[in-house]
């Protein structure tokens, strides 16, 4: 199957990703989920204030299939802190 | 609405008439393997755009040359299936992106410089993208 992945603010540094939107082919996997792809693509789950599938807003656990299109939009970060805290 | 142009001289000399002074550059990478995944080859393109009046917008697209990476994967098996699906898909994943870093991010960086650079000469502003 073939996705698509972008990642915005400071997911552009931070993730694997980049600057650059990618175009993925992967081997058919009925079990994978978004959240499936956090690790390999250096995204913290914590950090993420959203993620559009194909242009709606998307859940982590919904499952990727052919021709989505992934994008990735951090929380912002707050300066001088090393780490955020959910409360 | 769109207006494509065919070179980056055409695209600047347009918005330069109409007094637009900011433009975006924005990456796009298209991948794909061969057969078992230890090949990856990369297609380029950076999109230079920018608004206009209303919804009306100026766009000049540049093809970046294209590279084949040698990710040096084992072949997948081709009968995959269920379990080791999940698992084959990351690899998958793990090994384009790795073949990415490895070589073809600096050659879309380097491409990203040079139209940026010409932008720039040209008088144009590049903004990043709205998130």
């Amino acid at each position: 199957m073939r996705i698509t992945i972008a990642v915005h603010g400071h997911f552009k540094s931070t993730s694997s990703v980049g600057n650059d939107e990618m175009s993925f082919t992967l081997p058919d996997a009925d079990g994978l989920r978004i959240r499936d792809l956090l690790e390999t693509l250096n995204i913290v789950e914590e950090e993420i204030r959203q993620v559009t599938f194909n242009g709606r807003n998307g859940r982590l656990d919904e499952a990727v299939r052919h021709r989505a299109r992934l994008e990735f939009f951090p929380r912002e970060r707050i300066k001088g802190a090393r780490s955020s805290v959910e409360g | 609405m769109v207006t494509k142009f065919r070179t980056l001289d055409e695209l600047v000399t347009y918005l330069k008439a109409r007094g637009v002074s900011e433009a975006r550059v924005t990456g796009k990478v298209a991948t794909s393997t061969s057969p078992g995944g230890g090949q990856v080859t990369f297609r380029g393109r950076l999109i230079v755009s920018a608004d206009l009046e209303g919804d009306e917008r100026a766009a000049y697209e540049e093809r970046v040359h294209r590279v084949v990476s040698d990710t040096g994967a084992p072949a997948l098996p081709a009968d995959t299936k269920r379990e080791g699906d999940l698992h084959a898909a990351q690899m998958a994943l793990s090994g384009q992106l790795k073949a990415y870093r490895a070589g073809y991010q600096a050659v879309m960086q380097s491409a990203r410089e040079a139209v940026t650079r010409a932008l720039e000469m040209a008088g144009i502003t590049v903004v990043e993208g709205s998130d």
